[in-house]
């Protein structure tokens, strides 16, 4: 009794945020509703069929992917090289270390007016720096080219504070003695981070690959103060699509049905990292 | 570190013992190139390597932790120094076997360090430097995290294995025990300076100063106050006088046999201490039966405050009352500078 009273504050709240929208969203994906989201009419699985066979959910899906592709391996990269760098032990690196984790501590809506302003066709400092070379402006917000682009060095930058704390502590906790007894076998730094860094790092790069994944997967902010969706939806990522169904085409049981469908794949992409790294991530054991 | 100047022999077991803190494993780490000196140089084998990087210096290493990669097989562990040295792939496995064969790993090839008891572990750690067939082993107390009876084991096996190999093997630790039985020399540490270079007998039996004296031996060397009354007697034994009781010793019996007259600190070893007829006025306060032979702690006034002093006796003599009083006489005695410690 006296656990389920301590366990009672966490339950509620769980069961409030977490199981009962999610319930609500599954008994949602079997109905069609009113832009309201009233007078509900049960139509089973027909939610689900029109969006596995919708051109645009499945358009949505291909640009999330290569978002994904596109912020997955550069922040995990970037964050790890920087935390390498970072545990150096040289003068001043904690200045460093607090400016490479700077960016946890920044918002989506700061980070992407930052690089509105960083991207301006007009003003920004990226195409000044292309007129100087004399090249001609880009207008990266508005390209199909580089839209999907921009969004993803806004999530790269943004990801990088939590990929370096993460990788950080990581270093941190490997024992010195193993990277002096490699430097007395012959192993040069190369060496020393391909065969001992990457490998005994490997369950924290892991984790930080499948939560990336999983947050490049559920993007929103950077799309709707940056793009919304376009243009000609090239940065339609799956969140914003799912969004756009329920609150501009008030849609909401195709909207759950869209969400559901994220949800498994999720679930599915994260087993499939998991399972697939099983051989190659060292445990400790 | 200050002013260390020590000479290793090709081919010898010396023991770097001493107190935690002493500066043992930072000298080893010097000679490794892990750790730079701000002054000095070190020399292998003639040549100067102060600033060779630790990897050209042909040292092996065996740490405290053993330092196995442990998401490598016992084979990739022993094979990887090989491998960074471009070894071709057929002699690294050669190699790699044969040292695992020495060391009775043959059956662990493919496990991880994690599946390996301490023993094994640290008999990978072996191997691992064994095949780099390099000039000078240098061992950061590799036995201390095994089990009492495993430690006892390897402690021959390394020994052997040093006869066997022929190979010069620099071991750090703060076990007497280890020194004692496994070193052909010893050097002796404390904050940071060199206190006495010798064969354990020499340590033993002739410390160079009251530190040595009160580290090496278990129970260490019983110090007290005394006092010599006289060079010299008529018969040419000198006096000490401990508290009230002087004592007479002949020539064999003292260590230096003369000693200018005034306050020393007199040394005296547990088994030097015989319980009986002699000068010496103790109680005894504690008794430590170790099954073998029996250590006796007693109260000895010396005029400058109560000291304890501890003598060694076998479990065959009847043991003393805890409380009472008894005589002890002494067979043998070291006389020290009370100022300077240093051996007189």
């Amino acid at each position: 009794m006296l656990s389920f009273a301590l366990l009672a504050p966490s339950l509620a709240v769980l069961i409030l945020f977490v199981a009962y929208p999610f319930g609500r969203t599954i008994w949602l994906s079997f109905y069609e509703t009113d832009p309201f989201g009233g007078n509900r009419q049960f139509v089973g699985g027909s939610q689900f069929l029109d969006t596995l066979t919708s051109r645009e959910f499945s358009s949505s899906l291909w640009v999330t992917l290569k978002f994904t592709l596109l912020t997955v391996p550069t922040g995990l990269i970037l964050g790890l090289l920087l935390a390498v760098l970072a545990h150096q032990r040289l003068r001043g690196m904690a200045i460093y270390r607090t400016i490479f984790s700077s960016t946890v501590a920044t918002s989506v809506a700061v980070a992407s007016l930052m690089f509105l302003a960083v991207l301006s066709p007009s003003v920004g400092l990226v195409n000044q720096i292309i007129r100087s070379f004399g090249g001609e402006p880009i207008y990266f917000l508005q390209s199909t080219t580089w839209a999907l682009i921009a969004l993803a060095a806004v999530t790269v930058w943004q990801n990088l504070g939590i990929v370096f704390i993460v990788t950080s502590a990581g270093l941190q906790s490997l024992p010195e003695d193993l990277y002096e007894s490699a430097r007395l076998d012959g192993a040069g730094p190369i060496r020393r981070f391909f065969s001992l860094t990457i490998p005994l790092l490997s369950p924290t790069l892991l984790f930080g690959f499948v939560v990336l994944t999983i947050t490049s997967f559920q993007t929103f902010g950077q799309v709707d103060l940056l793009t919304q969706g376009g243009p000609l939806r090239s940065t339609n990522l799956i969140v914003y699509s799912i969004f756009d169904t329920a609150f501009r085409s008030f849609d909401q049981g195709r909207a759950a049905a869209q969400a559901v469908v994220l949800f498994v794949i999720l679930a599915a992409l994260s087993f499939a990292q998991f399972h697939a790294a099983k051989r190659r991530v060292f445990y400790g054991r | 570190m200050d002013h260390l100047n020590l000479e290793v022999a090709d081919g010898e077991f010396l023991i770097l013992l001493g107190p935690s803190g002493c500066g043992k494993s930072t000298a080893l780490r010097m000679i490794a190139g892990l750790d730079e000196p701000t002054s000095g140089s070190i020399l292998i084998d003639g040549a100067d390597v102060t600033s060779v990087e630790p990897q050209d210096r042909n040292v092996a290493m065996v740490f405290q932790s053993y330092a196995l990669y442990p998401h490598k097989t016992v084979r990739d562990n022993i094979e990887f120094p090989l491998k960074n040295r471009r070894v071709p792939p057929p002699e690294r496995t050669r190699r790699a076997t044969e040292a695992a064969e020495l060391l009775g790993l043959g059956d662990l090839m493919e496990r991880r360090p994690g599946q390996l008891s301490g023993g094994q572990r640290q008999r990978v750690a072996l191997a691992r430097a064994i095949v780099r067939e390099a000039e000078v082993f240098l061992m950061d107390e590799p036995l201390s995290n095994l089990d009492a009876l495993t430690r006892v084991h390897t402690r021959a096996e390394l020994t052997e294995l040093h006869q066997r190999l022929g190979v010069t093997i620099i071991y750090v630790t703060h076990d007497q025990v280890e020194a004692m039985t496994m070193g052909t020399r010893i050097a002796v540490m404390d904050q940071g300076r060199l206190q006495q270079v010798g064969t354990p007998e020499e340590i033993y039996r002739r410390p160079a100063n009251q530190f040595v004296a009160g580290f090496i031996g278990s129970p260490p060397m019983n110090l007290l106050p005394a006092t010599v009354i006289a060079g010299h007697d008529s018969d040419g034994a000198p006096t000490v006088q401990i508290g009230v009781a002087p004592v007479t010793f002949n020539a064999e019996q003292i260590v230096p046999p003369t000693a200018p007259a005034g306050p020393v600190l007199c040394g005296i070893r547990p088994e030097h201490l015989h319980r009986g007829e002699g000068p010496l006025k103790a109680q005894v306060t504690t008794i430590e039966s170790l099954g073998h032979e029996r250590h006796v702690h007693c109260s000895v006034d010396t005029g400058q405050g109560m000291h304890t002093v501890i003598l060694r006796e076998p479990m065959t003599s009847a043991p003393p009352r805890i409380g009472s009083d008894i005589h002890l006489s002494v067979s043998e005695i070291h006389l020290f500078d009370v100022t300077t410690g240093i051996r007189l």
